[in-house]
C-alpha cells in the first residue's frame, strides 16, 4: 500500500472528502498533522516489535568510553561485545543499564578497565553508545538495532509505506486513535481507544512472529 | 469438511449488502477497502498465503560486519518466515536471538566446519526481524555449498482492485471476513450501529485463534478474543471466598436491622 492511498483509506474513515490526503476540508485536523500522526505511529511500530532491524559491528579500542551509533539508529534491539584480544574472540551477550546502575554495580566502571557486561545507549549524548565498565582490551561492539523508517510525505509521486501489508492496520488505527482523541468537535474517546487496541493487536501479532517460538 | 472456494471481489461485497437489512451506509470502494482489510489482518493472524522460498546463505549483509555471516536475509516475496529446512528435507528448529546468545555466546562465530560438538550441517533458526533471520551453525566462507536452505513462509496478502479479482478462501472463513468486513466500514458511523458490530470482531479472532494455535498460547491475545474465559471464573486476585460470602450475609443482615 502507498502512503496516498493509507490517506485515502483514513479520509474515508474520518468523512472527509478522498482525495488521497490533499485536502482536509472539515479544518478539524491539518494535512501536516495526519501525516505527523503517520509517521507517530510507523516510528512507534518500528520500535515496539523491532519489525526492521540493521546489524552492525562497531570496532572499540580499549579504553574508549563512547562508541558513535550509526545515523539510522533508532533503538538498540541487543549488543554482544566481541573481545579480540583473545583466540578464538569470545562473545559476551551484554545487559541494558545506565550509568546509575553501573555506579552501584562496579564503581568506577569509567576509569578501571574490565570486560564489558552492560551497555548504555540513553544516557549521554544523543546516538552514543557507553560500555560498562569501560573494554579492557580491543573488540567488537555487535549491535543490533532498530532503524529510523524513512518518513511518509503523501506527496506525488506516491510511495510504498514502509511497513508490510499486514502490519499496515498497525499504522491505520494508531493514526486514527491519535486524530480521534484531538480535543475538538470530533473527540471520540470510545473509538480512539478501540483504535488503540486495535494497533496492540498488531503489535501483539508482531511480538508472537518474531519472539521465537520458546 | 470446508470446501476450496476461489470468490471474487464482487462476490464478497454482495455477501456484505445481504447481512445489512437497510439502505447500506457504504460505497463499493469502502467495502473494498474493508474487505482488504480484513483479508490483511486475517494473514497476519493465520499466515493464509504461504509458499517456498530458497535462501541465500552467507551473502553479506552489510558492509559494516565481519564474517562469519549467520543472518539471512529473506526474499521480498516473503512477509515472514515460518519454517526452514535443508534441500534434503531436515527441518531446523526454531529459537530466538536472545536464548542462543544466553545458551552459547559464541554461536555466531561457528560454522560448520568448526568441529567439536558443532554440527555440520545448519540445524538451528531464530528470527531477527520480519526480513532477515539467523541460522546456527552457518557456513565457513562465501560459495561454501552445503546444498540449500528452504524456508516457508508467508506471502504479502492478495489486495482485490478490480470486481472480477479471486481471492482463494474456504467456505468456513467467508462468514467471518464478511462480517468482520462490515464491523470495518462501520467503523465510521460510530454510535449504536458500530457498537453492535462489535462482536463480529471478536468472532473474527476467535476464529483466527481456532485456525492457529500459537496465538491460543499467547495471553494477552487470548484477551483481545474473549478466550480467557478460565481467568474470568477463577480469578487469582481478589477471588470471592466462601468466608467472605459468610460475611457478607452478615454486612447485608446488620444492614436490614440498621433499617
Amino acid at each position: 500500500m502507498t502512503d496516498r492511498e493509507l490517506l485515502d483509506e483514513l479520509q474515508y474513515v474520518l468523512i472527509e472528502p478522498p482525495d488521497q490526503g490533499d485536502t482536509w476540508p472539515s479544518l478539524i485536523w491539518t494535512r501536516d498533522e495526519v501525516l505527523e500522526a503517520v509517521n507517530g505511529a510507523i516510528r512507534t511500530l518500528y520500535r515496539h516489535v523491532h519489525l526492521y532491524v540493521g546489524g552492525v559491528h562497531l570496532p572499540v579500542a580499549a579504553g574508549a568510553t563512547a562508541v558513535p551509533l550509526p545515523e539510522r539508529w533508532l533503538a538498540t534491539v541487543l549488543v554482544v561485545w566481541r573481545d579480540l584480544s583473545t583466540t578464538p574472540p569470545t562473545r559476551t551477550p551484554l545487559g541494558p543499564v545506565d550509568s546509575f546502575e553501573g555506579d552501584l554495580a562496579a564503581p568506577g566502571w569509567e576509569v578501571t578497565p574490565g570486560l564489558p557486561l552492560g551497555y548504555a545507549d540513553l544516557d549521554t549524548e544523543q546516538r552514543t553508545l557507553r560500555l560498562v565498565p569501560t573494554p579492557a582490551a580491543d573488540g567488537l561492539a555487535e549491535l543490533l538495532y532498530v532503524l529510523v523508517p524513512p518518513a511518509v510525505t503523501g506527496a506525488l509521486p506516491a510511495t510504498d509505506l514502509p511497513v508490510a501489508e499486514e502490519f499496515i492496520d498497525g499504522v491505520k488505527y494508531a493514526t486514527l486513535g491519535w486524530l480521534l482523541r484531538k480535543v475538538g468537535r470530533l473527540v471520540d474517546p470510545e473509538r480512539a481507544a478501540y483504535c488503540e487496541r486495535r494497533a496492540q493487536l498488531t503489535e501483539t501479532a508482531a511480538a508472537i512472529l518474531l519472539g521465537g517460538w520458546s | 469438511m470446508a470446501a476450496y472456494t476461489q470468490t471474487t471481489l464482487a462476490d464478497l461485497q454482495a455477501l456484505m449488502v445481504q447481512r445489512w437489512d437497510q439502505v447500506v451506509f457504504w460505497t463499493p470502494e469502502e467495502a473494498r477497502l474493508s474487505l482488504n482489510e480484513a483479508l490483511r489482518l486475517w494473514n497476519l493472524l493465520t499466515g493464509r498465503w504461504r509458499t517456498r522460498v530458497l535462501l541465500d546463505v552467507n551473502s553479506p549483509p552489510a558492509a559494516e560486519q565481519t564474517p562469519p555471516f549467520s543472518d539471512v536475509r529473506l526474499p521480498g516475496v516473503l512477509t515472514y518466515a515460518m519454517r526452514v529446512t535443508t534441500a534434503a528435507g531436515s527441518p531446523l528448529i526454531p529459537t530466538s536471538i536472545a536464548e542462543l546468545d544466553l545458551a552459547r555466546p559464541q554461536w555466531s562465530l561457528e560454522t560448520t566446519a568448526s568441529g567439536g560438538d558443532v554440527p555440520t550441517i545448519p540445524t538451528l533458526w531464530a528470527p531477527a526481524s520480519l526480513t532477515q533471520i539467523n541460522i546456527w551453525p552457518t557456513l565457513p566462507g562465501p560459495g561454501i555449498s552445503i546444498g540449500a536452505l528452504l524456508c516457508d513462509g508467508v506471502m504479502a496478502t492478495p489486495v482485490l482492485r478490480a470486481p472480477t479479482d479471486l481471492v482463494d478462501l474456504g467456505e468456513e472463513i467467508l462468514d467471518v471476513v464478511t462480517d468482520f468486513a462490515l464491523h470495518v466500514a462501520a467503523f465510521k458511523e460510530a454510535g449504536d450501529r458500530w457498537r453492535a458490530t462489535r462482536p463480529y470482531f471478536e468472532a473474527f479472532l476467535q476464529a483466527a485463534a481456532d485456525e492457529n494455535g500459537l496465538l491460543k498460547r499467547n495471553q494477552k491475545y487470548r484477551r483481545f478474543a474473549g478466550l480467557d474465559t478460565t481467568r474470568k471464573l477463577l480469578p487469582s486476585k481478589d477471588a470471592p471466598t466462601q468466608l467472605a460470602g459468610v460475611a457478607s450475609q452478615f454486612a447485608s443482615h446488620d444492614t436490614q436491622e440498621d433499617q
